[in-house]
């Protein structure tokens, strides 16, 4: 049962938007781009499934993952708008390190 | 008493002063009563062990098998017991000591200081009577840490800075090099026990030999071989008994130690196989003792020109056991018992002194002899062991140190030891000099009462044991013959 | 009456095991009350763990075999599941009791659903490390991960920073999640199986591809793990995260990823078709993990950096232990997680009491303010070095033998290196508590009892390190299990 070209490029195309959403989710100065980095990568791990007939409960799974990931990540992109006033990582990520407690020389 | 027993009681046993000196720091006389008496104990057992090895008897206790066939053990045999008579003898006239110095200087913490000189001992001990290399590994990184905070001591900035260095320098080389070298001897023998003759003899090809032998040689760091040596000078600035402790009773000694156990019961015939690393060895150690010497001929503080000083006379065991001959296993032998006895002679003489006059520097010993006529008259004598003058325990060290060198046919290494003794001669030599025939200062004492009797005594002891190796030389001899030569 | 239903939890204690952490987070959720559901936690984690001791001690060392469950869920007992999922179990019971210590920290109201989620992060790791096949291996990973990351976002009811380290988390995790997705997708189509165990014995008609979906998943769990250089979340979680966070990601999540890893691996490894490939792929991560988590750990300027560091660096030493492809590999694999996992309560426990001490300054002197807490700081900084006499130095000694054992010489070089380094960051630490003036802005937060937990690991990583016959005889048994007929 090796995989036919259809396969394959079916798979380059799960694997390019895996790599896509990876770059986006660690890359992004947006928190929601980051968020939605996430979701494109969980699509190309789903579109993947689908490729090779994984069974339907793998592909259940997958999905719920994704939503859980949703939730969970709006909800902390809302509590950060509301922390920071934004959600640009630079901006946050400087705010952060003012407050880091600061240690003195040893 | 059984020999198991003593042998216990001489590992545990400063280890219970040390808990008993924390829990009972007040009143102060309760204190030292207590840490002179478990020091005093621990010597008496000691000295009961030796006695019981010089008659054939040994003894192994087990703690741990912390390893497949690797067991936390410690074993009675000659090389073990002299050493462990040694330092703790020396460790009782160290107590005294420590218990007179904190008084005099009122030192922050006594009770600490002293706990953990305890401690020291008590890891100094385990490294003496060490069963295998494990034993030897762990009762060597304990010893690291308990002298840690002996450095540390004093709390600032510069004491901690020592201290890093203390720390960094030995914790470094022994993880760094002798761990390597117990895995690779693991591998090769299959275990870890001592064993007279060599556990590697007949088992390691000529490059692991070298290998291993130049991983032992650094990764025993508290030997002070070049360049692992800066913990020495560090820890020159110590509080006075955390200095003795370290020059004299425990870690310097503890290096020879592990060196000599290394070379005799780990190599033995397999030192054969390392020629060139034990050449090039050799080059280093011996020039190290001169360039050692003459770094402390340029110190004008006590404390960092002893440091100094005892680095060279340290070298002098690495180069006796890497001559690969009995007569230099026993020349390294003999030289870990001189330098002790001297090295805790000359740092006590010279706590005393600053205890007692406030005075550190080469050029204020002038003439500090007249006023402290006992103190200096053991400052003499031990300067005259390190330096080698007949009839001190140092000056048979060197002897058969340099016999051993010509016996080998390296001529350049005798001729590289007795430079040594003539460079130790002129850094020690006209201090001595100056101390008893200068003229007598008009206000040496900061203190009205000069020094006490704990300050004073505890030098005139290890001062006289300077003189014990004219007596016992030849006994010595064939008391620790068992340790080169291969069971049959 | 007892009795028998006592069996009958010993024959389920597998399915017990997983859902009994779920179990307690549904009730304490409903409970409501910070305390009541500590208790209820408690009870859960407590039960959850004997479970999993039990089923690993009749295995391990008793030697009974233990029956695969498929009620639903289901669930297969193999060695590094069995040994892991006892630790990890334990752990969770010993963090839910060591969460009581900063209860009144928190919100009353949150509280219950902050246990409630340490629960289930603990119980998707114990579900992934009994999973049968992929689909529940995933399943519950992604549960527990999930979960870890809503406990990071609970910090910021403290510091809002925790919010970052939650967001990092997020993107980390997810992208984890889907390559998790893809390698089952490849390893079903390539090995014509979803069942992990399968992989040894089937008869792999497309080693690439399986070789690319067990590459997939062991970096989607390498990043849950922390493993440098994909530890992008680590820094940021932890430093900020708080000591629940602390206690959860860095106990549970990382040493249940990573023992997830060491099973998969080995699984992998006794495949022949696939083990070369594995073998180089989890040495070269391990190798790079050792060294830049050394030395970011030996940089860390706050108390949960280097320990993040510190423990990536060690799972580097693990993954270097499970390439090495035998039983003496994975044993040794074993033992330095337990020893991640011993080290980790130690110091994150009593840095909790310490009202969860973030900058490195907090400890200074608190060997003399709190003496029980210090003295399990200074446990886990030993076990963090990797001292001897304690369990690190235990499995750094079995992963060298190991390694030495098969001519890798170099795996011997950076378990030293790894050592070297533990003295440096570790003796920091137990320089702070006990050679430092005791500073000012931090005292203790909780009472002494609170350290119980932390000093049980104290005494486990020195105990087990100067007496471990029985935990080798366990290790070796959980290796002998999933290897087979490896040597």
């Amino acid at each position: 049962m090796a995989p036919g070209w259809t396969m394959v490029a079916e798979l380059a195309i799960a694997a390019a938007l895996l790599a896509l959403g990876a770059v986006m989710a660690w890359s992004s100065a947006n928190a929601a781009k980051r968020l939605a980095g996430v979701q494109i990568a969980l699509l190309g791990g789903c579109v993947a499934l689908a490729v090779i007939e994984a069974p339907s409960t793998l592909m259940l799974i997958a999905i719920a993952v994704a939503l859980a990931h949703v939730a969970l990540g709006g909800a902390i992109i809302v509590r950060l708008q509301e922390a920071y006033g934004g959600v640009e990582a630079p901006d946050i990520d400087s705010a952060d390190k003012q407050s880091e407690p600061v240690e003195p020389d040893s | 008493m059984s020999l198991e027993f003593a042998l216990a009681f001489m590992l545990i046993g400063p280890a219970a002063t040390a808990l008993l000196v924390l829990a009972l720091s007040r009143p102060p006389g309760l204190r030292d009563v207590v840490h002179i008496g478990g020091a005093l104990a621990v010597a008496a057992a000691a000295l009961f062990v030796a006695s019981a090895a010089g008659q054939g008897e040994t003894a192994r206790i087990v703690l741990a098998r912390p390893l497949p066939n690797v067991d936390l053990a410690f074993s009675i045999e000659p090389l073990g017991a002299l050493m462990g008579a040694l330092i703790s003898v020396l460790g009782f006239a160290h107590a005294a000591h420590a218990a007179g110095i904190v008084r005099a200087t009122q030192e922050k913490a006594p009770a600490r200081l002293m706990a953990f000189l305890s401690l020291a001992l008590a890891a100094a001990m385990a490294v003496a009577f060490s069963a295998n290399l494990f034993s030897l590994f762990v009762s060597y990184q304990a010893l690291i840490l308990a002298t840690f905070p002996l450095v540390a001591h004093r709390g600032d900035e510069d004491a901690r800075r020592a201290a890093r260095t203390y720390l960094a320098t030995l914790l470094a080389g022994s993880i760094g090099l002798l761990l390597p070298a117990l895995v690779w001897t693991y591998a090769i023998a299959g275990a870890l026990d001592f064993q007279p003759g060599g556990m590697l003899a007949g088992r390691v090809d000529t490059f692991t030999a070298n290998a291993l032998l130049v991983l032992f040689v650094f990764g025993i760091g508290m030997a002070a071989t070049p360049p692992l040596h800066r913990w020495l000078a560090a820890s020159s600035n110590a509080p006075n008994p955390a200095v003795v402790s370290i020059h004299a009773v425990t870690v310097l000694p503890a290096g020879g130690i592990g060196l000599l156990k290394v070379f005799a019961l780990v190599f033995g015939g397999a030192l054969a196989e390392a020629r060139i690393a034990s050449f090039a060895l050799l080059v280093l150690v011996g020039v190290g003792m001169c360039v050692a010497a003459l770094i402390a001929l340029s110190k004008q503080d006590l404390r960092e020109r002893l440091s100094y000083s005892c680095m060279a006379q340290s070298l002098a065991v690495a180069m006796g056991g890497l001559l690969a001959l009995p007569v230099g296993l026993f020349a390294a032998a003999l030289q870990v018992v001189a330098l002790s006895c001297a090295a805790a002679t000359l740092t006590m003489a010279v706590g005393t002194v600053a205890a007692a006059t406030g005075r550190t520097s080469v050029a204020d010993y002038a003439g500090l002899g007249r006023v402290m006529p006992w103190t200096f008259a053991g400052f003499a004598l031990a300067s005259a062991s390190m330096i080698g003058l007949p009839p001190f325990s140092g000056a048979w060290a060197k002897l058969w140190l340099i016999t051993a060198a010509s016996a080998a046919g390296l001529t350049w290494a005798a001729g590289l030891a007795a430079l040594a003794a003539v460079l130790t001669f002129a850094h020690l030599g006209p201090l001595a000099a100056h101390a008893l025939a200068g003229r007598a200062p008009t206000d040496a004492f900061k203190r009205p009462d000069g020094a006490s009797i704990l300050l004073a005594a505890p030098v005139i002891f290890s001062a006289a044991a300077t003189l014990w190796l004219l007596l016992l030389a030849d006994p010595l001899a064939s008391f620790l013959a068992p340790i080169w030569t291969p069971a049959s | 009456m007892n009795a028998s239903l006592l069996e009958l939890a010993r024959q389920h204690a597998l399915l017990l095991a997983v859902i009994a952490p779920f179990i307690g987070a549904a009730l304490a959720v409903v409970a409501g009350h910070a305390r009541v559901s500590w208790a209820i936690s408690v009870l859960a984690a407590i039960c959850s763990a004997v479970l999993a001791i039990d089923a690993g001690q009749r295995a391990l060392i008793n030697g009974a075999p233990i029956a695969d469950s498929v009620e639903g869920i289901a669930l297969r007992a193999d060695g590094v599941a069995l040994f892991a999922a006892a630790w990890i179990a334990g752990a969770l019971a010993v963090t839910t009791i060591a969460a009581g210590a900063f209860l009144r920290q928190l919100n009353p109201r949150v509280a219950p659903l902050g246990l409630a989620l340490v629960l289930c992060a603990g119980g998707g790791w114990i579900g992934a490390l009994y999973a049968q096949d992929w689909l529940g291996l995933i399943a519950a990973a992604s549960t527990a991960w999930i979960a870890s990351v809503a406990l990071a976002a609970f910090g910021a009811e403290r510091d809002r920073a925790a919010l970052n380290g939650a967001m990092r988390m997020l993107g980390a995790g997810g992208v984890a999640c889907a390559l998790l997705f893809f390698g089952a997708g490849l390893i079903g189509r390539g090995a014509g199986s979803l069942e992990i165990a399968a992989l040894e014995s089937a008869r792999i008609f497309a080693p690439g591809l399986t070789l690319t979906g067990v590459g997939l998943i062991l970096a989607g769990l390498a990043i849950q793990a922390g493993i440098a250089p994909l530890h992008l979340w680590g820094g940021a979680a932890f430093g900020r995260g708080g000591a629940w966070m602390m206690l959860t990601a860095g106990v549970i999540g990382i040493a249940g990823a990573l023992t997830v890893i060491v099973r998969v691996a080995a699984h992998a490894m006794a495949a022949p078709a696939i083990a070369s490939g594995v073998a180089a792929g989890l040495v070269a991560l391990g190798a790079i993990s050792a060294l830049i988590g050394s030395m970011q750990a030996i940089g860390a300027r706050s108390l949960p950096r280097l320990a993040a560091y510190a423990f990536a660096a060690q799972a580097g030493c693990v993954l270097i232990s499970a390439a090495l492809g035998s039983q003496a590999g994975i044993a040794a694999a074993l033992v330095q997680a337990l020893a991640i996992i011993s080290s980790a309560i130690a110091l994150f426990v009593g840095s909790a009491v310490m009202g969860g001490a973030q900058s490195l300054h907090a400890l200074d002197g608190v060997g003399r303010r709190a003496p029980l807490a210090g003295a399990a700081i200074t446990a886990g900084a030993l076990g963090l070095m990797g001292a001897p006499l304690t369990i690190t130095f235990l499995g750094r000694w079995r992963m060298i033998e190991a390694a030495v054992g098969v001519g890798w010489w170099w795996a011997a070089c950076i378990a030293i290196a790894a050592l070297l380094a533990g003295v440096f960051y570790g003796g920091r630490l137990v320089e702070r508590v006990y050679f430092r003036r005791s500073s000012a802005v931090a005292d203790a937060q909780a009472g002494d009892w609170c350290a119980a937990p932390a000093l049980i690991a104290a005494i486990c990583i020195t105990l087990l390190g100067v007496e471990p016959s029985l935990l080798l005889r366990a290790v070796g048994a959980a290796g002998a299990m999933i290897m087979g007929g490896a040597p």
